[in-house]
């Protein structure tokens, strides 16, 4: 995404998932209290839904690389692995602990 | 596509209608036969511009053969993997360019497919379009069945290694023998390894009949065209002869206790018996019966004596499975090694007087509150209404179930459940299942 960014065609099914999952949100009566908790909170204020979904329809496929750019960096990366143990042996998983901590 | 006022309106008038939909009144469920013998059920609601539907059929694990479990597990999950003219890229492409959500469920008894689709008849068409295909012209590709059991035998032998699998799979088979009630859902790793792409399309075409299948549809829909859906999504079914007829669940069981070492530090227990049908005439009796003794989180009994008085364990729970046929009445709970037996003697203790002495009329006066308050929030949104639509045709229960129901738990008595227990459950003829025992422990 960095070096090549997204295409339209990404971009228009992204817009068409939320666009859909905007009206399915509706289903369902917690999450409306929820949303509208939530934009009341972080001072939007309810009546700003219909804005973030003009606004999220007219995002670019440059505004979309612009933003990978600026955030997706590895100086940022956290990478998490789990190394399954043996399930009869669990002194194994004593002796190398803490060398699974990266 | 939205103005920002008729949005504001639209999210407003949703809050409003639920909550008024609630409080007053159920679903008007609509009902027929389709022309292909599938049975519909239908809810016409245009609150929101959506379209919810769920095709099922009674194609779940227990309509494998013995020696071929996990057959119908992986023909249901392989329809949306490959149809006529769409390959699995296409079927997924195409409904996500849609918006739309296309999902399964599948158990002991069904299997389903479920779409959610925006109303509007362009976007709803195409979605329809891959849901027909998909149900009515599945293609199993061999490749793609490969692929599927190496991941589906990865998953199986992953789910050996977890306590709580190997509980769930000793109880089964302890509570229902060899019945097919008692097959691992997705098929024992033998069995799956030498499923052949034929056994799929054999099943599918004894199993997936129209005259068998159960339409749901909730939303915003008018009646004409949810009989066009369901015609569309059902006419093109295989038709062939019903398949043989599950064997009789035997309702009465040996007591047992497995005691299964396991280096995980808690024990996993699990205990019960064959429960009840759906058809069950003592069924609310022993739902409203089961939420005191261990079915009402933290006002049962099981979490009061075992978890609150004694601190044994952090959840401890009991429920019925109700079937066509009896499925499992289950309690289960997990605690420390050293505190297992003791944790399970009294979970039997309190069990036992239970069904010796029934509820008290406080304990039954406060759940019937529970459930009856908290009916409106199982029939609030569409999505709960379209499973509850599927459980209607499923197990034919009455059109009016919904509204029957809290008149239904309201009229349970203490007798009726004390006697309705007395009738089910015999503590002395119980299967027991510890995973993680304690160590050197005798019976």
């Amino acid at each position: 995404m960095v070096k090549d960014g997204v295409s339209e065609d990404e971009l228009k099914l992204v817009k068409a998932q939320v666009m859909a999952a905007e009206v399915y949100k509706r289903d369902s009566v917690f999450y409306q209290a929820m949303q509208i908790g939530q934009l009341e909170s972080t001072g939007l204020g309810h009546r700003a839904i219909p804005v973030m979904l003009e606004k999220l329809q007219a995002v670019t496929a440059e505004q979309v690389q612009q933003v990978a750019r600026e955030f997706l960096q590895d100086d940022n990366l956290t990478v998490a692995v789990l190394d399954p143990q043996p399930l009869s042996d669990k002194s194994k998983h004593q002796g190398k602990g803490t060398s699974h901590v990266h | 596509m939205f103005t920002k006022l008729s949005l504001i309106k639209s999210v407003a008038g949703a809050v409003l209608c639920c909550a008024a939909a609630a409080a007053l009144a159920t679903p008007n469920i609509q009902h027929w036969n389709s022309a292909s013998g599938a049975r519909v059920l239908f809810v016409e609601d245009h609150d929101i511009p959506m379209l919810d539907v769920a095709v099922s059929l009674p194609a779940g694990s227990s309509f494998d053969a013995a020696d071929k479990t996990g057959v119908a597990g992986l023909t249901h999950g392989m329809l949306g993997l490959g149809a006529e003219g769409l390959s699995e890229d296409d079927i997924s492409r195409g409904m996500a360019d849609l918006g739309a959500q296309f999902g399964g469920n599948f158990d002991q008894e069904r299997s389903g497919l479920t779409l959610r689709t925006l109303s509007n008849a362009e976007v709803r068409d195409k979605a329809l379009d891959i849901m027909a295909r998909v149900l009515q012209q599945p293609l199993f590709p061999e490749a793609v069945l490969a692929r599927e059991k190496t991941r589906l035998i990865a998953a199986l032998k992953e789910s050996e290694t977890k306590p709580e699998s190997i509980a769930d799979r000793a109880f089964q088979k302890a509570v229902f023998g060899t019945h097919p009630y008692g097959y691992r859902p997705s098929g024992e790793i033998a069995s799956v390894e030498s499923i052949t792409a034929q056994d799929l399309k054999d099943f599918y075409r004894s199993h997936y009949q129209a005259s068998r299948a159960i339409v749901a549809i909730m939303g915003d829909v008018s009646h004409a065209d949810a009989e066009a859906i369901a015609q569309r999504l059902t006419a093109k079914l295989p038709v062939s002869a019903a398949p043989a007829a599950i064997p009789l669940v035997a309702t009465r069981i040996q007591a047992s206790e497995q005691r299964i070492s396991h280096p995980a530090t808690q024990s996993h227990i699990l205990l019960g018996a064959p429960g009840m049908a759906r058809s069950d005439p003592d069924y609310y009796a022993l739902y409203v019966g089961n939420h005191i003794l261990g079915g009402g989180g933290f006002t049962s009994r099981l979490v009061n004596e075992v978890r609150e008085k004694r601190g044994l364990v952090y959840s401890v729970y009991s429920y019925f499975m109700p079937l066509k046929q009896p499925g499992a009445f289950q309690i289960g709970l997990q605690t420390k090694k050293e505190q297992a037996d003791e944790a399970l003697q009294l979970v039997r203790r309190t069990l036992a007087d239970f069904i010796a002495k029934g509820p008290t009329d406080k304990e039954l006066k406060a759940a019937k509150q529970n459930i009856i308050g908290g009916f409106p929030l199982r029939i609030d949104s569409n999505r709960k209404i379209l499973d509850y639509l599927t459980l209607i045709g499923l197990y034919d229960l009455p059109l009016t179930y919904l509204d029957d129901f809290t008149r239904n738990v309201e009229q349970v008595n203490v007798e009726q459940i004390r006697a309705a227990f007395a009738r089910h459950i015999d503590p002395q003829a119980m299967a027991t299942v510890i995973v993680g025992a304690p160590e050197g422990a005798a019976k």
